[in-house]
């Protein structure tokens, strides 16, 4: 894939907190595959119940951390390197999640188009005001992917990496 | 010509008192009596019943005893005592009161004939909680510079609807851009001449013509509510002021305005009253959001704060900086291509190796130069022998009229030289600006001398004949960008008197946004080609100077800064759009 890294990307999204949006989502037993079973026995069907429960609450937990993840806007007063300001879902790519064995790890992928924003340069008044309202020198939508892992502490799933690569934007697609 | 009062302190440099809570508190035990008014008020809420139901804030149950009594519950709380006062616009019904023994008020729009309701909830002593929480959202510090500011009314705006029993209607009033781009000039009935303009739709100017003589204009963050196509509700706050509230329905039907002003004078006395103006329509420019959008979900309305954010520094501080630490133009290495001069033009490099000696006459400066290369220069009073070398750049805003800057002497209070020169006519303009105001010394004070200059094939210039003030500039609004970008760096520039001009930024869906004013001053080269200056007073102190050339729509210009990061001149250069032009000519009275 002819890629590039944004390497911005994660650290303006974790300046804001992105990392720690995990809080107040509530707590969920571990995930595990489902072990083929001929026969099981209702003991058996009943943590194999659990373990499903277990693994949609996992999901549902770290789909929350997702939409808050592209839905937090960047600060751009406190930038000075390119930032990603917003994210859109792009459906055009199912998005991709695995939930470790152990119940505590997971990784996955979000296909999107990031607003990459060139933050405003310079102390005059009418810059400093313009960045108060949020303005950036410029602005443009590109088509990326969001390679995330998740990890759950204390019953909490929190953002522990997040890497963006920039995807070729495909002949006739528009984004944004 | 109208009489004029002039102020010795404009707007921005009236030291109002940082008054404490009790304090205003005290002061506003006077609006018990409610408001004042110099036109009869309405009676028609005299003995009626008014529950008004807002989405997610107040319910307010009213019974109306006479037109100044009425009783109020809050939530169903226990009823209280008011006095109130009322005007009515058509089917609008104004009401205005405090609640007595708080620090607290209403000022209500109702639409007898619809049924909806606006409910400005107004509050003194409310800042300090405000900043305090920001800053703890912001993780900072909060910062009370200009003090606690509890004489700034604060206001929750609650949109609703009357509860008659009856369905709730769906509509409500909403924010709108419907009003951006409009100037009007009220004669209100308190004899109050003031022009008021409309070119964002979270700020607004106004001139104050009869209490300030229409110096300047001063700006101050402003709510739009749009009631139908022809009445709508205007509300400012006249923040890093007097913190004066004021509200006014606008009816461009009858050109009325019914409004109330509530604050506190800058002697701390309580201003409450009702009042009616007649009014006319100065002007419409442009405004710039894409088709369809009305600006009903404007965002925020932020507010700008300069005097609050504007670093004093010491004498000594200053001094170091201008000493020790100036910078032209990147020392020789160029400058303002990140900000302000990113549509700068060529330099010139037409007068390299040659000569240049400006005299402005008895009084102003009489300098001679060599310009060594297109970056570097020698210069001198004429008369003196030793040569000083300085960063410059030149530039030519239009035909054969050149346009250049550099620092002079290292001394305190250090000073820049700019020089617009006419090879057409042999006139030359020195711009000379000095860091250090009476209010502040990391201010800039701009003086202009009007003269002639020889250098290598200029003409011989005219016995009398100089350049000078205009106010042919006076109403034009026009966009600046300063970058590539939409908006990026593009600001309005409002020229809104003879000595003053306001700057407007553009939000990214293109409305105008904040807004702030200072002095400015306009000279005229040519038809056509103006240099216009400005000093960005209790804001961040800069000089900026341009050669706008409006056959171009492009200028030429530099900006002289001093602050914690030194002493700077750096160059300016944009592109421009025509917005449109007011026309003041006949409420400034004289001309410039």
């Amino acid at each position: 894939m002819n890629a590039s890294k944004n390497p911005n990307s994660r650290r303006a999204f974790l300046a804001q907190g992105g990392a720690m949006l995990g809080a107040g989502v509530a707590a969920t037993a571990g995930a595990a595959t489902l072990a083929a079973d001929a026969t099981p026995s209702r003991a058996d069907e009943l943590r194999q119940l659990r373990r499903e429960l277990a693994a949609a609450q996992d999901r549902e937990a770290i789909r929350h951390l997702q939409r808050a993840l592209l839905s937090t806007p960047a600060d751009p007063q406190s930038l000075s390197q390119p930032f990603h300001r917003a994210y859109r879902p792009d459906t055009r790519q199912p998005d991709t999640l695995t939930l470790a064995d152990n119940g505590h790890q997971a990784t996955g992928a979000l296909y999107v188009s990031a607003e990459v924003c060139t933050p405003l340069q310079g102390d005059s008044t009418i810059a400093t005001m313009a960045r108060l309202q949020g303005n950036v020198a410029d602005s443009r939508w590109e088509a990326g992917r969001l390679d995330v892992t998740y990890l759950k502490t204390t019953g909490v799933w929190r953002i522990a990496t997040l890497a963006y690569t920039r995807l070729p934007t495909q002949a006739g697609s528009q984004h944004g | 010509m109208p009489k004029r009062t002039y102020r010795s302190l404009q707007m921005h440099r009236i030291p109002y008192t940082d008054l404490s809570e009790s304090q205003v508190t005290q002061a506003l035990r006077a609006g018990a009596a409610g408001p004042a008014s110099q036109s009869p008020v309405s009676n028609v809420l005299s003995g009626t019943r008014l529950k008004i139901v807002t989405d997610g804030g107040p319910v307010l149950a009213y019974t109306f005893g006479t037109a100044k009594d009425l009783e109020l519950s809050e939530n169903g709380g226990k009823p209280i005592k008011a006095a109130y006062g009322a005007l009515e616009d058509r089917s609008l019904l104004l009401i205005s009161h405090l609640v007595p023994g708080t620090q607290r008020g209403y000022q209500l729009v109702v639409d007898q004939h619809t049924g909806l309701a606006t409910v400005f909830e107004v509050s003194f002593n409310g800042y300090a909680a405000l900043e305090i929480a920001a800053a703890a959202e912001a993780k900072r510090e909060p910062q009370f510079k200009n003090g606690r500011r509890n004489r700034e009314v604060q206001r929750k705006v609650w949109f609703g609807y009357v509860d008659r029993g009856g369905l709730v209607p769906t509509a409500r009033h909403t924010y709108t851009n419907r009003l951006e781009g409009k100037g009007l000039y009220w004669k209100q009935d308190t004899d109050i001449e003031i022009l008021e303009f409309y070119v964002s739709v979270t700020f607004s100017n106004f001139i104050e013509l009869s209490r300030f003589g229409g110096e300047m204009t001063v700006c101050a963050p402003t709510d739009y509510l749009m009631v139908n196509d022809h009445q709508f509700i205007y509300s400012r706050i006249e923040c890093e002021f007097s913190g004066t509230f004021t509200l006014q329905l606008i009816n461009l039907f009858d050109m009325t305005q019914k409004g109330v002003r509530l604050g506190l004078t800058e002697q701390d006395v309580l201003e409450y009253y009702l009042y009616t103006g007649q009014g006319s329509v100065t002007g419409q420019i442009a405004s710039f959001e894409a088709f369809g959008n009305n600006g009903e979900t404007r965002g925020p309305r932020r507010v700008y704060r300069p005097l609050e954010t504007f670093e004093v520094m010491t004498d000594a501080e200053v001094k170091e900086q201008v000493l020790n630490h100036a910078h032209a133009f990147g020392d020789g290495q160029g400058s303002g291509a990140a900000g302000m001069g990113g549509y700068k033009s060529e330099v010139v490099t037409r007068f390299v190796g040659k000569g240049l000696s400006v005299n402005t006459g008895n009084d102003g400066p009489a300098l001679e130069y060599t310009f060594t290369d297109e970056r570097h220069l020698k210069w001198r009073y004429a008369g003196q022998a030793n040569w000083r070398d300085a960063f410059y750049e030149m530039y030519e805003p239009d035909d054969e009229l050149y346009f250049f800057a550099h620092l002079l002497d290292a001394e305190f209070p250090r000073s820049c030289a700019m020089v617009a020169f006419d090879m057409k006519n042999g006139l030359a303009t020195v711009v000379k600006g000095t860091t250090g105001t009476p209010f502040r010394n990391n201010e800039t004070t701009p003086h202009y001398d009007f003269g002639t200059f020889k250098a290598e094939g200029s003409p011989t210039p005219p016995t009398y004949l100089r350049h000078g003030w205009t106010d042919e500039m006076v109403g034009e609004c026009v966009t600046w960008n300063y970058q590539r970008g939409n908006p990026g760096l593009t600001s309005m520039h409002f020229y809104a008197t003879p000595s003053t001009y306001s700057w407007i930024i553009f939000q990214p869906d293109g409305s105008g946004g904040m807004q702030w004013s200072s002095p400015g001053w306009y000279s005229k080269l040519r038809d056509g080609v103006y240099l216009m200056a400005w000093v960005e007073e209790a804001c961040n102190g800069t000089l900026g100077v341009i050669c706008f050339n409006q056959r171009l729509m492009h200028d030429a210009g530099f900006g002289f800064h001093v602050g914690r990061n030194g002493l700077s001149l750096s160059v300016i250069g944009a592109r421009a759009r025509h917005a449109g032009k007011f026309d003041l000519k006949p409420y400034l009275g004289l001309k410039a």
